[in-house]
């Protein structure tokens, strides 16, 4: 980054060749996996990562520097998309569930899971989906969200403990709305 | 209420990476708390959820864009100084490299109707129209060969995905693609490479090419990517490269099992 800063722009296709995929897998899950809206969003921090290249002032790590940016956008990213809380749900997948197919049950699990991560507020989505990065640690992960990083992992804890709950209402309700209709005989 | 110091061992409970004894302590903490243990098993289940929630690879347009966007930066970093460049003739100095391509292809046929409107074409029609296909065919080989040398590496995709429009390859275009398959410094540039290839696997020296590659690859999805293709083609040539690039002991893990598992196969 120290090159960048120097005037060498074209290393920054270094940084971007390293960070490219968690950057992207952060905004792909924070979106709920919508594509366009994920390169666009990873576009514009490296677009950001070079306008503002003099903000890094080499004091604390790149990673902490680059997901702050990060986390700034996304903030922008759901100011500008306020109602729509953008978050994709694919539509029918809760419908024809057979228990007995082990690939349509996962399918039915992974769109509850996406429902119910839809429910969370953004910022408490963003605290698992940071949690997740590998290459960030929760004292940077605390810095990006400027708290502690005690209190970091008691979010990350208690937004866990909320998802399941509301993974497990999804889960229950859907299949009530199986049962009173026939469709299904749920294993133990 | 959790107490303070047990707040910093929540994360790694769920990550399992407390010793019993303290998982034991925090355990018994939560419950005093209100939190049973099966309730922190399901806890667990969903964060292994999240963690197994399917990535795709990011698109290659993405790739394009930042390039593109990265192009135009450097061009802006020095505003007083003159951006070197390579003496171009007059009328394509304001082109893109696709543009260029368009307008050789338009004066190349505009002066071959020219040739025949007054008379310099002694050849019969047929034979006229042949010789026209086969030089736009020349040189739209050698702008792609011209454009795999661009610094830009979104001309060099553009380049390699151009070759796809052509019949049939030449060797110089084959040489072309295995130059970039080796050399080129973007990852993105090397698989659309290599995906290219594949079209002429049926081609002696595109077999070659492919296997004296394997050695040149450090990035995990082109050395995986090349695994594939190893299988599919059954080369058993690719055996002793593979054995060469597993010796590397700082080889990704997932890389290693894959290789090993080609080795098997083809061996």
């Amino acid at each position: 980054m120290a090159l960048v800063i120097a005037g060498e722009i074209d290393k920054m296709g270094i940084l971007y060749e390293k960070y490219k995929r968690p950057l992207y897998a952060y905004f792909f899950r924070l979106t709920g996996g919508d594509n366009q809206s994920s390169e666009d969003l990873v576009h514009t921090v490296f677009y950001r990562m070079i306008r503002y290249k003099t903000s890094f002032t080499g004091q604390g790590s790149f990673v902490k520097w680059l997901f702050r940016i990060a986390h700034n956008t996304g903030i922008d990213y759901f100011k500008k998309n306020r109602y729509a809380n953008n978050y994709r749900i694919e539509a029918g997948s809760v419908q024809n569930i057979m228990y007995e197919n082990n690939e349509l049950e996962r399918e039915e699990r992974r769109s509850v899971l996406k429902k119910a991560m839809s429910r969370l507020k953004p910022h408490e989505r963003e605290v698992i989906i940071l949690g997740k990065i590998d290459c960030l640690k929760y004292r940077e992960i605390a810095e990006i969200l400027n708290t502690t990083e005690s209190n970091v992992k008691i979010r990350i804890f208690r937004t866990l403990r909320k998802l399941k709950d509301i993974y497990l209402k999804i889960e229950n309700k859907s299949y009530d709305k199986e049962r009173t209709q026939g469709k299904v005989n749920r294993p133990a | 209420m959790i107490r303070k110091e047990l707040r910093g061992k929540l994360t790694d409970l769920l990550d399992g990476k407390l010793s019993p004894q303290e998982e034991e302590e925090v355990l018994a903490e939560l419950e005093r708390s209100g939190i049973p243990r099966e309730e922190i098993e399901s806890i667990r289940s969903v964060s292994k959820a999240v963690d197994a929630t399917d990535i795709p690879e990011p698109p290659v347009r993405m790739d394009n864009r930042f390039y593109t966007m990265l192009e135009e930066e450097k061009k802006k970093v020095l505003p007083g100084e003159p951006e070197f460049k390579p003496e171009r003739s007059f009328p394509f100095s304001f082109f893109t490299p696709g543009l260029r391509i368009a307008a050789g292809i338009a004066l190349f046929i505009l002066g071959w109707f020219s040739a025949g409107w007054f008379g310099m074409g002694t050849v019969p029609a047929g034979r006229q129209i042949a010789n026209l296909a086969g030089e736009v065919k020349q040189l739209k080989e050698t702008l792609i060969l011209t454009m795999m040398q661009e610094s830009s590496p979104s001309e060099r995709i553009r380049a390699v995905t151009m070759v796809s429009d052509l019949d049939k390859a030449e060797s110089q275009i084959i040489n072309g693609l295995i130059g970039v398959l080796n050399k080129d410094s973007n990852n993105n540039v090397r698989l659309l490479a290599l995906d290219a290839l594949i079209r002429y696997a049926s081609v002696p020296e595109v077999r070659d090419g492919l296997v004296a590659s394997i050695g040149n690859q450090t990035s995990p999805l082109v050395q995986l990517r090349l695994a594939e293709i190893m299988i599919a083609l059954n080369e058993k040539r690719a055996v002793p490269e593979f054995q060469k690039v597993l010796q590397d002991a700082s080889l990704n893990y997932g890389v290693r099992d894959k290789l090993s598992e080609v080795v098997f196969v083809l061996l």
